[in-house]
């Protein structure tokens, strides 16, 4: 769309900023204290920047909290869950791209419906289900209930790259000598890796973020994923804010370092899921 | 080949003509089974399980608890104030946060859809909220709202907005402001993404066409982006209304529902009544009613989408 | 190279019908192209053969094997589609080695059997390259190499030369069917291009509407096309054909009939046949544009020239015959232009006669 005039590029110019200083403050705000000394953290409060800065909030953190534990255990969960996911969904992707079959709507139809309702209703019933089989206060039980949680929308996601390649390909290697499995494995799935590391991203995260479900399945700190962490550490120290912040800091790197990787194949997914509706 | 033989070979044919049509047909079963079998178990049986507490009295801190009970929940969160409070909020914040979302969504969407010097980098600062673990945000948000630490109140104040530099999130008519604001922050990018996606699918040559016509800017934006944009709109609004609505996470983080359940939407509601109280047979009766709530939503839509249709 | 025989294939999809009741013998080492419009079911017809898609009814055999059931891996046809198909992930030489590898062969015999198909197709210097690296004649020919280096019993072609421009068309036209003839291998290849099946093939199969309309040699379906579609499929510029009504002739001895045959009052010959014609004589008359000969003597049938299309070897003239658009092919340089009047001459024997409702050829 062309839009002409000097006056249009700067109004554009300011809304950019606009957006872009919205999106970024808190995040600023939140390094921002994270490295401001405890003397200076009331005094200060509204400066944009300390006087003098401090690592000792991060120090403290990895040293002497149990940060890295719940970090080591997120990282465990979200990871797990996300090529467990990943797995499932690129067979079942693959599935709903390349065959008509007659219980495909019904399939589809459930993935979509667990998709609608909401979660919580569920929490109750999960956590009785778990607790006699010994999966509450574990990293299995969280992957277990994770990877059911985001299958769908990653076997949708998976659907969509494979859409993109042509069915060709696979009747060429069937014709070459294969069966529908190998050639699946040989020529389909290594075209889809973009598709893969979107997947893999996108599971990540929503594992990495989830709350509710951590909180509800687990009392123990040995087996708490970091938001559950975050959140005890919260509630029990209200004051020390320098130290919260420094571990939000901690627990923003992953998924910023995956999202900077991945964000242009995010977009891609996105845009093939979208615009199919 | 005798008379014999032939009934013989016949039927070795069509017993590998068989087995190779039955192996076909499964074929696309393998392939989806593993994914529906974990769904069933882990989400369709805890559903039906779920559904029957609603009418059982189940708590969890009481052993003796279980009893069917028929409506007495229904009954109970019929007379529940916190309950249409509930209700309440989640439509304030549901309305609130898809309008934010999608308005300043489509105008950053529309923005980067501008080829200009530095827009991959501008791009991906503008989607990094969306990258942001929700629990992350929310207490970013909470420690923005807090005046011990954050500037926020100290601008309100300055702006007149407020009367004086207190926590936005502990005034009962104006916290749940607090979590629509982190969840619009939150929630811009994902509009803004299957938005530009859209606004970049229309073919070009149609604008070339439309401004050789002499259409201007402001027409070509009625007439081609908005056509163009509004079923992938439609859609995406319409998923996005239902996934928000059951978006419980912020406002437990940032006011736990509070203060005094003022800003409890359903679903955060359910929880507390779950995780706090232990009390699953209410927390299931509320479930059932919001999920019945939304089953009526996505019917609504299913008819209003038929007699779109047929007018069409 | 065996060969291959169709019998009373149907193919459906639910409740449509795309094949109806195919019978076709093709030799070893035959090249048969299966030709039609878009919807005729010759890739249906193709796709059967290679095993991608299930046979409703009839049988297909290979040598002397009934290859219904089998999978398409194991029917040793090799395919070159009209997309390539190449692996992307692939250089040319993975892609060619593919299929061998699968099998199991050593990766001597493996190298040995693509540098020699290479060879054959001059492509020994892309052998690093990816797919994408490649204009669409050398793609052309690295699908051809794929299908080759297996020397499978039949080569199947899907339209392979649509996505090429007319030039490379024609070169590749040529070199497809060299490289057929030097290997021997029974072909079978779909195209909705006249000029491709009349050019390349042994025998044309002419499809429309999920039926083999005609099957025989190029010749035949020229000269002696078995209805009004076949008549007007083959041959370029197409046949002419125009609404014409048959007055009987006195009769001469024998069971044949004479007929003038009349366009409005306008008598374009004499015609012999022996099929009995509708009562009121309705007929629909071919003609090909190219038999027509232009600047006759007076006993000539007159026209008006309506447009003029030099084609550099010649001019194909529109003309109007008796209300009637009519079309002629000469390679004379002409001096004339439109609105101009012409006349023609038609040899009898030249007229096809064909039943104006069904469509079928009259003899």
């Amino acid at each position: 769309m062309e839009l002409h005039g000097k006056w249009s590029w700067a109004l554009h110019y300011f809304l950019l900023a606009v957006f872009v200083i919205f999106a970024l403050f808190p995040l600023f705000w939140l390094l921002k204290v994270s490295i401001t000394p405890n003397d200076l953290l009331y005094g200060e409060g509204v400066r944009l920047w300390p006087s003098r800065s401090t690592f000792e909030h991060y120090a403290s953190v990895i040293a002497h909290s149990q940060f890295p534990l719940f970090f080591r255990n997120s990282v465990i969960v979200a990871a797990t869950t996300a090529i467990f996911s990943t797995l499932l969904a690129t067979a079942a992707g693959y599935g709903f791209s390349r065959f008509q079959f007659r219980g495909k709507y019904w399939i589809v139809g459930l993935m979509l419906v667990t998709q609608m309702f909401p979660l919580v209703m569920i929490i109750a019933p999960i956590f009785r289900l778990l607790k006699p089989l010994g999966l509450t206060n574990s990293l299995t039980g969280l992957v277990i209930v994770y990877t059911a949680f985001n299958v769908p929308f990653a076997s949708f996601l998976m659907q969509s790259f494979f859409d993109a390649i042509p069915k060709d390909l696979e009747e060429a290697a069937m014709l070459d000598g294969a069966n529908r499995f190998a050639a699946f494995r040989r020529i389909i799935v290594p075209l889809t890796l973009p598709g893969l590391a979107a997947t893999l991203g996108f599971v990540f995260t929503a594992a990495w973020s989830e709350l509710l479900f951590a909180l509800m399945l687990n009392s123990s700190s040995a087996t708490s994923t970091f938001p559950v962490g975050l959140l005890a550490f919260v509630s029990k120290f209200s004051v020390d804010f320098g130290q919260m912040m420094a571990a939000g800091v901690l627990a923003l790197l992953p998924v910023c370092i995956f999202f900077v990787f991945i964000q242009r194949y995010l977009v891609q997914g996105l845009t093939a899921g979208a615009v199919k509706g | 080949m005798t008379a014999q033989a032939r009934p013989m070979q016949r039927r070795a044919i069509w017993r590998r003509a068989y087995w190779r049509r039955t192996a076909l047909a499964a074929e696309p079963y393998l392939y989806t089974l593993p994914s529906v079998l974990l769904l069933c178990a882990v989400m369709l049986v805890p559903l039906v399980i779920g559904l029957t507490y609603a009418f059982h009295d189940v708590r969890l801190l009481d052993p003796m608890s279980g009893d069917f009970i028929g409506l007495e929940h229904f009954r109970e969160l019929y007379a529940d104030p916190a309950f249409w409070n509930a209700l309440r909020n989640t439509v304030t914040w549901t309305v609130a946060s898809v309008t934010l979302q999608f308005g300043l969504g489509l105008i950053l969407a529309l923005l980067l859809n501008r080829l200009f010097p530095g827009r991959a980098l501008v791009q991906l600062l503008v989607f990094l909220p969306w990258a942001i673990p929700s629990f992350l945000s929310g207490l970013n948000w909470a420690w923005l709202f807090n005046p011990v630490v954050g500037p926020l109140p100290y601008w309100l104040k300055a702006l007149g907005v407020m009367a004086a530099a207190d926590n936005l999130l502990s005034h009962p008519r104006h916290a749940l402001w607090g979590p629509i604001i982190a969840n619009v922050w939150w929630g811009i990018p994902f509009f803004a993404i299957t938005l530009l996606a859209a606004l970049q699918s229309i073919p070009v040559d149609i604008y070339e066409a439309a401004a050789i016509d002499g259409a201007g800017p402001w027409v070509r934006f009625r007439r081609i982006t908005l056509p163009f944009l509004a079923p992938t709109m439609a859609i995406t609004i319409l998923l996005r209304t239902v996934w928000i609505a059951n978006f419980a996470d912020l406002i437990v983080i940032m006011t736990k529902g509070g203060p005094a359940d003022s800003t409890q939407i359903l679903s955060s509601y359910i929880f507390t009544q779950a995780f706090q109280r232990l009390d699953f047979g209410y927390a299931s009766a509320v479930a059932t009613v919001l999920l019945a709530l939304l089953l009526a939503y996505a019917m609504a839509l299913m008819v209003l989408r038929a007699v779109l249709m047929r007018r069409s | 190279m065996a060969a291959i025989r169709i019998h009373d294939l149907c193919k459906s999809y639910g409740d449509s019908e795309v094949l109806r009741s195919i019978n076709l013998d093709i030799e070893d080492g035959e090249f048969v192209v299966l030709v039609g419009p878009s919807g005729c079911g010759k890739s249906t017809l193709l796709r059967l053969i290679a095993g991608l898609e299930a046979i409703t009814s009839g049988e297909i055999r290979i040598g002397d094997r009934v290859i219904n059931d089998l999978a398409p891996k194991d029917r040793d046809v090799a395919m070159v589609f009209q997309s390539y198909a190449l692996y992307p992930h692939m250089t040319v030489r993975e892609n060619m080695s593919f299929s061998l590898k699968l099998r199991g062969m050593s990766k001597n015999r493996i190298d040995a059997a693509v540098q020699a198909a290479a060879e054959k197709l001059e492509i020994q210097g892309l052998m690093e390259r990816k797919p994408r690296a490649l204009s669409g004649g050398q793609r052309q020919r690295v699908a051809m190499g794929r299908a080759m280096v297996r020397e499978p019993k039949a080569f199947l072609f899907d339209e392979p030369l649509s996505n090429l421009d007319a030039r490379l068309r024609e070169q590749m036209r040529y070199e497809i069917r060299k490289l057929q003839r030097d290997l021997g291998t029974t072909s079978i290849y779909v195209t909705h291009d006249q000029i491709e099946a009349m050019t390349m093939a042994d025998r044309i199969v002419a499809m429309h509407a999920g039926i083999a309309q005609q099957i025989g040699t190029p010749a035949d379906l020229y000269d002696n096309p078995a209805n009004l579609f076949v008549a007007g499929f083959i041959g370029a510029p197409a046949m002419n054909f125009l609404d014409a009504t048959l007055v009987p002739e006195p009769q001469t001895p024998g069971n044949a009939s004479l007929s003038r045959v009349m366009v409005g009052r306008e008598r374009l010959g004499t015609i012999q046949h022996t099929q009995a014609v509708r009562q009121d004589g309705r007929v629909t008359v071919g003609i090909r544009p190219e038999r027509i000969v232009v600047g006759a003597p007076s006993s000539s049938l007159a026209t008006q020239i309506d447009l003029l299309e030099p084609t550099g070897l010649g001019t194909v003239l529109h003309l109007r015959l008796a209300g009637q658009r009519i079309k002629v092919f000469t390679t004379e340089r002409l001096e004339v232009g439109v609105k101009d009047a012409v006349s023609i001459a038609i040899v009898s024997s030249d007229l096809l006669l064909f039943d104006p409702d069904s469509g079928v050829r009259l003899r």
